[in-house]
């Protein structure tokens, strides 16, 4: 079955073109999507396109908050839905299966409480399942800078994303609660908690003088259906540390703010 | 009468291979535009109906400005038996693929499209 690879990147209002575009051409990135980017449409588009003309299209799409960019046709990504804070593509390659692209950038803690988070996630599932329903299937990848980690109520919860981090567990598809059926999402971030890797334990760190601080948080994030969690393999999901020979991170691991993002980049591959 | 004992009356059709039909032609050249202006401007080439006849409207995409579109030229197909004469410009009559193509050639070449690609380039790389 065609791998298809995506990149994912919040690259914090920095002028990273070139840094995006090395990072599209090592790993070969079919999609790109960004968000915190500053950097206008033209300009990223003709970064990614300067070693080889036509690669990469700007599909249609209105979002500010999150940009798009993929070597397949434009018209192969039909927008479904624009929002705010998310934006949902249906993927139609020839001799491939269909899929959703769900790129999200949610909201800030700085700004937003988690009762308040976990009310946006809801809002977000709401529209993902009306979409699903539109288009006939669940072949759904979410991907995104979620601002929130893993284990949080929003990403867990059954009225949330309800993403659990077991392929096991999701292949149920679904559960029932109270006579209400909820689908799951696999979430493989849960598998990249932690400095089981690398010093770098996560896709951002903050430090602050909270009782309760985490100081690495795995906010950007993929969420698979089942459908598309059965052919994935977790080891095919990286957090990128450098780009070539640049790194993004400094010596102690912790995403290098100053001269890259404060985020660190995400790349995966999906077989559909 | 079952269907079985229906004589088939509709002879031999064959399935075209590698016709250059006028649509088709018109999906090459689009696609030739795309990577010499770095996608900032794509070329497409949609199909519709007006007054009960099939054409065939030829537009630049500009994606970087909300997807702005400029129709260049329209060409209406004969449907028939033939696939030419094709019908462009809403007054000429064009009756071989070589005629189209000498045609489609003037178009896409043109000073006028030249300006047009050249300023939809400086509207969205300033």
């Amino acid at each position: 079955m065609p791998t298809t690879k995506f990149l994912f990147w919040n690259i914090n209002r920095k002028p990273l073109a070139g840094v995006v575009a090395d990072l599209a051409e090592e790993h070969k990135a079919d999609v790109i999507v960004l968000a915190e980017c500053d950097i206008d449409s033209a300009t990223m588009l003709m970064t990614l396109n300067r070693r080889e003309r036509g690669q990469f299209h700007l599909p249609p799409g209105k979002n500010r908050a999150i940009h798009i960019f993929t070597r397949f046709s434009r018209d192969f990504l039909q927008l479904l839905h624009d929002d705010n804070r998310f934006t949902i593509r249906r993927s139609s390659l020839p001799a491939r299966s269909e899929l959703l692209l769900v790129a999200v950038h949610l909201r800030s803690k700085l700004h937003q409480s988690d009762e308040s988070q976990k009310f946006a996630c809801a809002t977000l599932v709401r529209t993902i399942e009306e979409k699903e329903k539109q288009v006939g299937h669940r072949r759904t990848v979410l991907v995104g800078d979620f601002n929130m980690n893993p284990f949080e109520s929003g990403m867990v919860g059954a009225e949330g994303l309800h993403s659990v981090m077991s392929r096991q567990v999701s292949s149920r598809g679904s559960r029932k609660i109270r006579g209400r059926e909820y689908p799951f999402f696999y979430n493989p971030m849960w598998s990249h908690l932690g400095d089981a890797r690398s010093q770098t334990a996560g896709t951002y760190f903050h430090d602050n003088s909270q009782h309760v601080n985490y100081f690495w948080n795995t906010f950007d994030q993929v969420l698979l259906r089942p459908e598309l969690a059965a052919r994935f393999d977790p080891n095919r999901i990286r957090i990128v540390t450098a780009a070539g020979k640049r790194s993004l991170v400094r010596p102690n691991g912790r995403p290098d703010n100053t001269s890259s993002s404060d985020h660190l980049p995400l790349v995966f591959e999906l077989e559909f | 009468m079952d269907m079985a004992a229906q004589p088939d009356l509709w002879g031999e059709i064959q399935i075209p291979d590698n016709v250059q039909t006028p649509l088709a032609i018109l999906r090459r050249q689009a696609a030739l535009l795309g990577p010499k202006t770095q996608n900032l401007i794509e070329a497409t080439v949609d199909t519709d109906t007006a007054g009960g006849q099939l054409r065939y409207i030829f537009k630049l995409v500009v994606p970087t400005l909300d997807n702005y579109t400029y129709a260049l030229f329209t060409v209406w197909p004969n449907l028939g038996a033939e696939l030419y004469p094709v019908r462009v410009d809403y007054s000429l009559t064009l009756h071989t693929p070589d005629d189209f193509m000498e045609w489609l050639r003037k178009q896409l070449s043109s000073p006028q499209t030249g300006k047009i690609i050249t300023n939809l380039l400086a509207q969205v790389t300033s």
